[in-house]
């Protein structure tokens, strides 16, 4: 997750955890015993008390494990990186390890502040300057990122443009909520354009804790706290996860397949040979005995594909009014 | 057997504890009752219990406690567990409190988990009534991985006598993700109680008793396994037990006939164990039938 300091990385991190944690559509995510406690008591401190998260100074690791019902389905790697670390000079060392950390990562979340996109498309000039000033240092990071992922023969990250502060949105935007909608996200690929490739899975996540007013205090009004939408990019990272991952089990499917069809025509053929059958059987035998493990190999690969599938379009569910773009289109009300 | 009870402070904890153990070692239910294996435990549990009847509930536990406890059936002892008390703010705090450190080494070593939620709090609803559910919802996820036999997840909505209808409709709204979690858990067998102890008891048997259900149906399983085995063994050695293999083992050293008894006796002795199990095991499953589990 990178994202300036200020941008409401952690704080969106902590809600996102209390949501889930709780179970939304039979989706849950928990940590180990000590993060749970830690994450909790933090967005106690935030709905009991108005105080927000610090401001971090380092960069923070957790381990999630991602459920359906009480079966893990995945474990996440969550890197909250340090606001400061988006100020460094690009070839710094620091860095150059958010690079190869970022290499890694399946999913990316792009932390804007939509306290400044909000001044932006409010027609702020100054908040212009700086909203590219923030994007230029992201744009030269996944530059790299990206490069480096095709160099290795890897599939991109998906990556989530995650817009923070969403009530800020509603309270200085004129029009409905689909118009807003459609301003930001054109505005995100305006920022972003090489994240919205055919190549890449991208969506706009506009993310509210409340109507907590643009607060440049610790401490916020409780009583405003009501998240909404919370929970929809990590449902994204999944979706697309899942999405990758059957294309890679058809993939494999199809490879073996193949094979498959050539062993059972080579042993057809050493089968009606009847100096074969008596003489070689047992090579016979065992490329029979590949045969099948080629075939029941194939049917995992299929089946693996389908379970998948089958999860993509439950998530698919929750993104209705998520603009994403998968495979070089937008769905949900992007462009 | 180990029994652990979950919960917030003030869920009601020790006052089940205390109330379970003086309906079960003093009146029984239906054949069935619980008896400490120290008499000391015996004693403090039945005192508990007693000013619980009277309306005088127990402070909230400052540790935990460990009871050694047997259930009886028609007089003869069936099975043993350790019902495990800890105090509720363990639940909320850092495992580098010895406590809290002890409170998850025995909810992954649980054989069944009780779930303690005050029923009024939960169905007032909002973020007070939630918290304690999601904050028992992680620590079961944790518990019930890679688990290899069934486990009972036992939901008391306690002080359920201060609630109506409306309010446990709430209750259960506010357990759905919960349920269908359990429900969508291979070897976890929930179910959800409403208890009361105090004055005007209600439900207070069955969360335990719907506990050692399952630890007495394994146990079963378990000695029908063995029994099965010992049918097997004794009738090869009835079988390798022939005139002429007696004379030939003599200058052998080998005695069939010996081999044979001692193989009938070890099959006896299983199907005996077997059958001292069967009978509490169908006795309870008949009284819980009514029992909605998930």
């Amino acid at each position: 997750m990178l994202g300036g300091t200020g941008t409401g990385k952690t704080t969106y991190l902590i809600g996102m955890y209390a949501e889930l944690s709780a179970g939304i559509d039979n989706y849950f995510m928990s940590a180990d015993h000590d993060t749970d406690i830690d994450l909790a008591r933090a967005w106690d401190a935030l709905v009991d008390d108005g105080i927000l998260p610090r401001a971090t100074n380092e960069s923070k690791a957790y381990e999630f494990t991602f459920r359906y019902g009480f079966d893990p389905l995945l474990m996440l790697d969550w890197v909250d990186y340090r606001g400061g670390a988006m100020s460094e000079t690009t070839d710094s060392p620091g860095t150059a390890a958010l690079i190869t950390r970022l290499g890694e990562s399946d999913s990316l979340y792009l932390t804007l502040d939509g306290a400044l996109l909000a001044s932006v498309l409010a027609g702020e000039a100054r908040g212009e300057q700086r909203l590219r000033s923030v994007v230029g240092r992201y744009s030269a990071i996944l530059g790299r990122v990206g490069d480096e992922r095709r160099e290795n023969d890897l599939v991109p990250p998906s990556v989530v443009v995650l817009v923070t502060k969403g009530d800020l949105m509603r309270d200085r935007l004129a029009g409905t909520g689909e118009e807003r909608q459609a301003r930001i996200t054109r505005w995100a690929v305006d920022l972003f354009g090489q994240v919205f490739r055919p190549d890449w899975d991208s969506a706009v996540c506009v993310v509210s804790l409340g109507r907590l007013g643009e607060s440049v205090e610790s401490r916020i009004d409780p009583r405003r706290v009501e998240p909404a939408g919370i929970h929809k990019p990590m449902i994204f990272s999944l979706y697309s996860f899942y999405r990758r991952a059957a294309r890679a089990f058809e993939a494999e499917a199809a490879r073996v397949r193949g094979i498959h069809g050539r062993g059972l025509s080579e042993l057809e053929q050493m089968r009606s040979r009847v100096m074969t059958r008596f003489l070689g059987h047992q090579k016979v035998s065992e490329l029979g005995q590949a045969v099948e493990q080629a075939s029941q190999y194939v049917y995992e690969m299929e089946s693996l594909a389908h379970e998948c599938l089958s999860r993509t379009s439950v998530l698919e569910g929750e993104l209705l009014d998520v603009p994403t773009f998968i495979d070089g289109q937008w769905m949900n009300g992007g462009q | 057997m180990n029994v652990v009870m979950l919960g917030h402070s003030n869920a009601g904890k020790t006052t089940y504890m205390a109330s379970m153990y003086r309906d079960l070692a003093t009146q029984g239910l239906q054949g069935f009752w619980v008896r400490a294996q120290q008499e000391g435990d015996h004693r403090r549990l039945l005192s508990m219990a007693n000013r619980v009847a009277s309306g005088k509930y127990p402070r909230p536990s400052d540790r935990r406690h460990e009871y050694a406890l047997t259930l009886r059936h028609q007089g003869s002892p069936v099975i043993d567990f350790h019902w495990k008390d800890h105090r509720g703010g363990a639940l909320r705090e850092r495992s580098t409190s010895g406590q809290t450190r002890e409170l998850l080494d025995d909810l992954h070593t649980a054989d069944a988990i009780l779930l303690f939620l005050d029923a009024p709090q939960l169905a007032r609803g909002g973020r007070v009534g939630a918290a304690p559910v999601r904050d028992l919802t992680t620590r079961v996820a944790g518990a019930l991985d890679r688990r290899t036999d069934p486990t009972p997840v036992v939901v008391l909505l306690t002080k359920a006598d201060l609630i109506d209808e409306e309010e446990f409709d709430a209750c259960m709204r506010a357990l759905d993700a919960f349920i269908n979690a359990i429900r969508g858990k291979q070897l976890a067998f929930g179910t959800v109680i409403d208890v009361a102890c105090g004055p005007q008891p209600r439900n207070v048997p069955v969360p335990v008793l719907f506990s050692l259900y399952f630890g007495l149906r394994l146990q079963a399983e378990a000695a029908h396994g063995r029994t099965t085995q010992a049918a097997l063994v004794a009738q090869q050695r009835i079988a390798a037990d022939t005139r002429v293999r007696r004379i030939l083992g003599r200058f052998g050293g080998r005695r069939y006939d010996l081999e044979a008894q001692l193989a009938t006796a070890g099959f006896v002795s299983e199907w005996q164990a077997l059958d001292s199990l069967v009978s509490p095991t169908q006795a309870l499953e008949t009284m819980l039938g009514d029992v909605p589990v998930f």
